[in-house]
């Protein structure tokens, strides 16, 4: 099980992320989501709500509503060209962290 | 039993209770409960069993409210203030369609709306036309800011205002000759007395009254362009004359009138003068203060044009260097005045910009009547009067309205649309319609533009409405007037709560409908006023056309004397008196409204210096306009030829020569110049001016026949076509070379009024218009209270209430505030109008019932449009209104 502070700090590369993809509405991000991380990512679902929302005020998302024959009201969001950028720097920020981990993490040379 | 639907309608009532959540957050947030919950049910859950799983998804959400409100809070984004809103094309294309569907299936509203909106905007751009109209006046000169007409001051106690448009003849050149910064002058002279001019070409005889004598400088100063004939010398020779092209034509027909003669009677005396065509001028355009027919050159005058004694009927213009040369030479005018006349603190000169003869002037002796800056003003008021009207009108109705659109709000809002969108579609609709009102404004001023020029004595054209400058303030007001009646529905209506809205309780919440009704008695005070200062107008003129103006001016019309007419008079009026429709006739210098000749008078006994208006007359002319003795004797008919020493005084001579009585001044002396008079008795005041001006103190002198310029004839009132037939006839007869002439009085009175009666008929149209559109806006109001009312009424109808019954419980309310708006109008109509009738010299007094009378007639109509609605809804069958839902 991840850390929930690990959890909230990943949540934002991950949703841009999946949004990059193609726009996308809430349930189907979820679900997306649990594929990806095989449920290794515990989230508490509900909160993704409020968190797109802040998303979309900060200019890095964009909502509508659609209503298609095929099924219900559901609003879709999809990425901004700020968001687009914000996911570059997001990546770029984990990958510095990332290869400090690895190569902290890389086995010492047997001492011989 | 498991009922899923209830379920989630009682999750829904919980989360409703918090209040950051939005009504579009929780439909998402249902979506997603839905989802999950068929999802699980994939999996093999129950719908118990899966609800459950998907609820409990929420207990885990450590605080959801706290988060939306965060999110709420945060700060927005890095998305530039100015970078606009993208243009959903879409969501405008689809609100579009459902505004034109309201718009169809609810014609009545539509059409008070857009038709209160339309004719409130074609008021204002009437007046629009008007106002540009008046100040464009002399505008069509090149050189028009660097004109400047020179004016007189004469007063008895050295006061330098301006007094007369006419002065001098020496005055022009003196200036050029004196001061480097007079480029150029033009002196132009009108005829003296009589202002019609006999002319003649072969068979073609008329009275002209637009004739001048004008310097060849006029065409280098002023524009008026001379389509044949060289302007530098078209004038310069005496015995020279321009023709305008509609003289030319009248004259001449098709042919070219240069170089052919005409015969003139200048000094309507009886000698004809042979004039040499040397020109045809352009026709003069409507907007100048000085319109002409035929210029003959100045240097034909035979008088001294180098004096600077008296006051002619002559003008003097001047082209200065720079515009701001007039301010820079006035000091030096008195100055002026001592080199080349003398140091008379009674006489005084100043420059007169050109562009403000037309509205600016009230100096006496203009070449034409001017206009008024304070009409200007006034129809201005009125129209953003009538403006005001129509915006409240569409705000009244749009907020009145309002439950019907507030499922339509709801909805919105619940899915999600920021009260910013919903502001900016309110007022789109309320642009559009306003858009669409101005439309139908410019053609409704198209349809009425002919009526219009009647009663303003304008002539705009069509074509004034496709100028830019009138295309532009039409959408400028259609902006404006959008805005202003949209913002405040589009606030009211956009703040609509959806939980509310959808369930569509009418719009009766307090601070609404108290502005509501605030608009309705503004709407209607404002009417009120407009009502009560038309009926004030009215009465003065009225008091005008009616009043007591010292005679007869009923049944008199003036004849300007010929030469033969002259020569024959005696004969001639033997005539005409054999025809019992004619009661008298006599002739004299002036005639009431033609003008008048000032003369310093000396009285023995009393003031000396005193200016008079002095008329010559014969013995029969108090007679013949019934001016009545007060104290002394009539004169006498003097032997043929002879001058008699009898002078007649009015009134005012005898109170400002100082005298106690009338009585007192009789058998005094006076001396005018060399003549020295007797007073042989008072006579009443007359107007001889417009009611504008007081009584002017008037002398009469006892002259022979060839110092007149007018035959008067007094007729019986009942007679007027069988008098006019017998003149004509007699004319004919004796006087069969100059062609008959003729006017009546009291239709000189009515020019001498005309700017107000002008007013009179535009302020009652308008007025009109005003309470149209104010009712309008009544009847729509009252309309929709009676839809709201239709199951009241249903109920009191079965409960027994009668018509009357059902009418009072209705209208009760709106009656009660037009009333309370007119007693708000009475104090402002009364300051105005009272400061208009203090510009007349004789007013009627605003009578105390003209308020009353303007209230009831308000009330009527008022009462007539909220009654026929309630009517209509009273007489509905109940059992219908009961079913209604």
């Amino acid at each position: 099980m991840v850390s929930k502070a690990l959890t909230g700090a990943s949540t934002k590369p991950i949703v841009l992320a999946i949004l990059k993809r193609g726009e996308s509405y809430g349930y189907e991000i979820i679900q997306q989501v649990r594929e990806i991380t095989g449920g290794a990512l515990d989230w508490s679902e509900p909160m993704l709500y409020p968190f797109l929302k802040r998303l979309e005020r900060d200019g890095l998302i964009q909502s509508h509503w659609r209503l298609s024959d095929k099924g219900p009201l559901r609003k879709y969001y999809k990425l901004t060209g700020q968001g687009v950028a914000e996911l570059e720097n997001e990546k770029s920020q984990w990958l510095t962290v990332h290869s400090a981990l690895i190569s902290l993490w890389a086995p010492l040379p047997e001492r011989r | 039993m498991f009922d899923l639907e209830q379920s989630i309608k009682d999750w829904k009532r919980a989360m409703k209770r918090n209040p950051s959540i939005e009504a579009s957050d929780l439909v998402e947030l249902e979506r997603y409960l839905r989802d999950k919950i068929e999802d699980l049910g994939r999996e093999g859950l129950s719908p118990e069993e899966a609800f459950k799983k998907a609820e409990a998804e929420f207990h885990k959400a450590e605080s959801l409210e706290a988060a939306y409100r965060q999110a709420r809070a945060a700060r927005p984004g890095r998305r530039f203030p100015w970078k606009p809103a993208k243009l959903d094309f879409a969501l405008l294309r689809s609100n579009v369609r459902i505004a034109l569907r309201r718009m169809l299936r609810q014609k009545t509203f539509s059409l008070i709306n857009i038709g209160g909106l339309a004719l409130g905007i074609a008021c204002s751009l009437l007046i629009f036309l008007w106002v540009c109209d008046e100040r464009s006046y002399d505008r069509f000169h090149a050189n028009a800011d660097r004109i400047f007409r020179v004016v007189f001051s004469s007063s008895d106690d050295g006061d330098p205002a301006p007094t007369n448009a006419n002065g001098s003849r020496g005055v022009g050149p003196a200036l050029k000759k004196d001061f480097p910064e007079v480029l150029e002058t033009v002196r132009v002279q009108k005829m003296e007395g009589n202002p019609k001019r006999y002319v003649g070409y072969q068979d073609k005889k008329f009275y002209e009254p637009r004739f001048f004598f004008a310097e060849p400088s006029l065409f280098t100063v002023f524009d008026f362009p001379l389509v044949r004939g060289d302007a530098s010398t078209a004038l310069k020779e005496p015995g020279s004359v321009v023709l305008t092209e509609a003289t030319a034509r009248k004259y001449f027909g098709a042919e070219d009138p240069v170089g052919k003669t005409i015969e003139v009677d200048p000094e309507n005396d009886g000698t004809i003068v042979p004039f040499r065509i040397t020109g045809v001028a352009k026709d003069v355009p409507r907007a100048s203060h000085f319109h002409f027919d035929i210029l003959a050159s100045y240097s034909s005058l035979r008088e001294d044009t180098g004096s600077f004694d008296g006051f002619q009927q002559h003008y003097t213009y001047a082209l200065l260097r720079d515009s701001d040369s007039a301010v820079a030479l006035t000091p030096h005018l008195t100055d002026f005045l001592k080199r080349n006349w003398r140091d008379d603190p009674w006489y005084r000169i100043s420059f007169q910009p050109l562009a403000s003869i037309h509205l600016r002037s009230g100096l006496r002796s203009e070449i034409e009547p001017v206009g008024s800056a304070l009409y200007v003003t006034v129809f201005s008021a009125i129209a953003l009067a009538v403006l005001l009207i129509a915006c409240i009108n569409f705000m009244n109705l749009a907020t009145a309205r309002s439950a019907q659109r507030a499922k339509e709000v709801g909805v919105r809002k619940a899915v999600g649309a920021p009260r910013s969108r919903l502001v900016r579609q309110f007022l789109g609709e309320a642009l559009s319609v306003s858009l669409a009102a101005t439309t139908v404004a410019g053609l409704m001023i198209l349809a009425v533009l002919p009526l219009f020029n009647r009663l303003s004595g304008k002539s705009l054209a069509a074509e004034e409405l496709a100028k830019p400058a009138f295309l532009l303030s039409a959408a400028a007001i259609a902006l404006a007037v959008g805005l202003v009646s949209g913002l405040y529905p589009a606030v009211v209506l956009s703040s609509l709560r959806p939980g509310q809205a959808l369930k569509a309780k009418s719009v009766s919440s307090g601070s609404r409908v108290f502005l509501r009704r605030a608009l309705v008695i503004f709407q209607f005070a404002l009417s009120g006023a407009i009502i009560c200062s038309a009926l004030v107008i009215q009465d003065q003129m009225r008091f005008i056309q009616s009043g007591n103006v010292g005679f007869d001016r009923d049944q008199v019309l003036m004849i300007p004397l010929n030469k033969d007419l002259r020569r024959k008079f005696e004969s001639f009026r033997a005539e005409l008196l054999k025809n019992p429709a004619i009661e008298n006739a006599a002739s004299s210098s002036y005639v009431p409204t033609s003008g008048s000749a000032h003369y310093n008078f000396d009285f023995e006994g009393g003031a000396e210096g005193q200016t008079q208006v002095v008329y010559m007359v014969d013995s029969e002319f108090f007679a013949t306009y019934g001016i009545e003795l007060r104290a002394g004797r009539l004169p006498g008919r003097p032997s043929s030829g002879e001058s008699s020493q009898d002078v007649l005084v009015s009134e005012t001579t005898v109170r400002e020569a100082g005298y106690a009585s009338p009585a007192a001044a009789v058998g005094k002396g006076v001396r005018i110049e060399e003549f020295r008079g007797v007073i042989a008795g008072v006579v009443d005041d007359i107007n001889i001016y417009s009611l504008h001006r007081p009584a002017y103190p008037i002398a009469y002198l006892v002259r022979p026949i060839d110092r007149h310029n007018y035959m008067s004839v007094r007729f019986r009132p009942a007679a007027v076509s069988e008098a006019l037939a017998h003149l004509q006839k007699t004319w004919s007869t004796m006087i069969p070379s100059f062609p008959l002439d003729f006017s009546f009085l009291d239709e000189s009175f009515e020019q001498l009024h005309l700017a107000e009666k002008r007013m009179k008929d535009l302020f009652s149209v308008f007025s009109f218009l005003a309470v149209a559109i104010s009712c309008l806006g009544l009847f729509g109001l009252a309309a929709f209270t009676v839809e709201q009312k239709t199951k009241e009424i249903g109920v009191r109808k079965v409960l027994g209430a009668s018509n009357t019954g059902l009418f009072l419980v209705l209208s009760k309310s709106m009656l009660r505030w037009v009333l309370l708006a007119n007693l708000a109008a009475w104090p402002a109509a009364f300051f105005v109008m009272q400061a208009w009738l203090r510009g007349f010299a004789y007013r009627t007094t605003i009578h105390w019932w003209i308020f009353p009378l303007s209230a009831v007639l308000a009330f009527v109509v008022a009462a007539l449009t909220v009654g026929s609605q309630a009517f209509k809804a009273a007489r509905a069958n109940p059992v219908d209104s009961l079913r209604y839902e």
